[in-house]
């Protein structure tokens, strides 16, 4: 499992405060929101803003997009990955 | 007035378009008998048309506050038929088709007459305390009172306004009076989109560089845009930003006022007794409510917890309502609001009844006494549930973990509760502590998530 992965497990869970879940429990292909890991749409934005100020990077203007970075943890460690590049 | 009623991204829907949709479903609608049409749609321009036909045809609408299987299952028991986006299978269906050969004369000229032959009702629902959602009866005249009086109270900023955006739906009474009727009332053209992140509506924005807007939202997202106020480039395009549905927390509407120029105007109301006071809170400390003209108020004694909200206004049919609002009396049109006198909760503007939540759980094989509350000690405020448990629930602990058993009851509660209103954290007990008085003390519930 990559560095970044972890980390973005480690950072959903301690952003949004979840219990009974451990970076082990989260899968990487797993569903975010909704079916899955069960996040619902203030999540959502408490996530964002996370993910904003730990890795500087922007929400992509178009919806669509910011639901498939947002969609699993592969997803959304490509999307800062690529971000980053 | 502009001829085009809504905009989806870059197409515009005419008025003329519109009505003729709205014609064709009607003379569907027209075919069959039904009386009570249950209607949730998420797109709100479909929404519009079904919503126009029915009220046009007289018929009563039912209006599901989300689409959760079970709430719907139990509307549809007061239902004869359904449209929109759902499938239910208790009721037939009433599918919209266009008929694209209808011709209207003057069809533009057609729009304010959409609204003068209104004449039905139409049923919200939203949490009470009987563990069945509670319905609304509304007939249509006082919709359009109220909206009335909230075009001549904001006539400012709506008139400059080019398009109306949206973070809320239109299944509740605030995205339905906002979003959808007093935009089309007056001639603002609605974008079709609910939208999740700021930074959509900036990116909305600078692609529409010459149109003003007003925003309606909820506290929840305008507490996280002012974290990280990404609309601060387009700020200038901002007529009017409305917040309802839920208390705005002061400290947030001051920091949007100093980060974007703009006072958000906050509407407090309820399903039950629509529109009642607004406010802007453009000082340094927070403004009074002030009445909308029209309603009058009294504040009456309860309990030793203060005084309750009573109102008469022209948005109901009921002479009078005693709110669960908790007020202070400043003078005869303003008051300060301090709070509910009943367990009626908001959380992120959803609201949630705690009786109805725990004898939901209690329905649940596996739980013998639930308790849920609000717990404020977290990074934000967030519903907890307290749970007495029996051998299956053990079972449960013990074959698989802790995060199976809250899965289990957060399933059997996403029956009739949307995600957003689950509690996020569990406690499972052999025995609620009940003391020897036989009540549950609050702060030794609050220890156990310490």
């Amino acid at each position: 499992m990559s560095d970044l992965k972890v980390e973005l497990k480690q950072l959903i869970i301690d952003t949004l405060d979840l219990e009974d879940i451990a970076v082990s429990d989260i899968q990487d292909d797993e569903a975010l929101f909704v079916d899955g890991l069960g996040l619902d749409s203030i999540d959502a934005l408490e996530l964002g803003l996370a993910i904003k100020k730990a890795y500087e990077v922007k929400i992509d203007a178009n919806s669509e997009q910011t639901k498939q970075h947002f969609s699993s943890i592969n997803a959304l460690s490509d999307f800062i990955s690529q971000a980053k590049a | 007035m502009s001829q085009v009623c809504f905009l989806e991204g870059d197409k515009e829907i005419t008025w003329s378009f519109f009505c003729t949709q709205v014609e064709s479903v009607r003379q569907t609608i027209r075919q069959t008998q039904f009386e009570n049409v249950l209607l949730y749609h998420s797109d709100s321009y479909q929404f519009s048309i079904c919503f126009f036909a029915l009220l046009l045809e007289q018929k009563h609408i039912l209006l599901p506050p989300n689409s959760q299987q079970e709430t719907l299952n139990q509307i549809s028991k007061s239902a004869d038929a359904y449209m929109g986006e759902i499938s239910l299978l208790n009721i037939p269906q009433i599918k919209c088709s266009f008929n694209n050969n209808i011709q209207l004369e003057n069809s533009y000229k057609i729009a304010p007459k959409l609204f003068d032959s209104l004449n039905s009702k139409i049923t919200f629902y939203t949490s009470g305390s009987t563990g069945k959602p509670k319905a609304i009866v509304k007939h249509s005249r006082y919709l359009l009172k109220e909206i009335e009086t909230l075009k001549s109270t904001f006539e400012t900023p709506l008139s400059q306004t080019d398009i109306v955006l949206s973070t809320v739906s239109h299944q509740h009474i605030y995205g339905l009076l906002f979003k959808i009727l007093l935009p089309l009332r007056f001639g603002i053209k609605i974008l079709n989109q609910v939208f999740e992140y700021p930074e959509h509506i900036q990116a909305y924005l600078k692609a529409n560089k010459s149109k003003q807007v007003t925003l309606l939202a909820s506290p929840a997202h305008l507490k996280r845009l002012v974290e990280d106020n990404v609309l601060l480039q387009v700020k200038t395009q901002f007529e009017c930003i409305f917040s309802s549905g839920g208390p705005l927390a002061f400290d947030v509407s001051s920091l949007l006022n100093k980060q974007m120029s703009i006072a958000p105007i906050e509407v407090f109301g309820s399903t039950e007794t629509g529109g009642i006071a607004w406010r802007r809170c453009d000082k340094t400390t927070p403004n009074d409510w002030m009445l909308f003209q029209g309603i009058k108020y009294n504040s009456v004694p309860f309990e030793d917890l203060g005084e309750r909200l009573q109102i008469s206004s022209p948005f109901m049919a009921d002479e009078s309502y005693l709110t669960d609002d908790l007020i202070q009396k400043v003078d005869d049109t303003h008051f300060v609001l301090k709070g509910r006198s009943d367990r009626t909760i908001k959380l992120e503007e959803k609201r949630i009844n705690l009786e109805h939540m725990e004898q939901a759980l209690i329905r649940h094989e596996a739980i013998k006494e639930a308790k849920v509350f609000i717990l404020n000690n977290s990074k934000r405020p967030s519903l907890v549930a307290v749970i007495a448990i029996n051998d299956i629930a053990r079972k449960i602990l013990c074959d698989r973990n802790k995060r199976a058993l809250n899965e289990c009851f957060k399933t059997h509660l996403l029956k009739e509760f949307e995600r957003i209103s689950l509690p996020k954290k569990w406690r499972y007990l052999n025995e609620l502590p009940f003391n020897a008085q036989g009540k549950l003390v609050q702060k030794e519930l609050e220890v156990l998530f310490d």
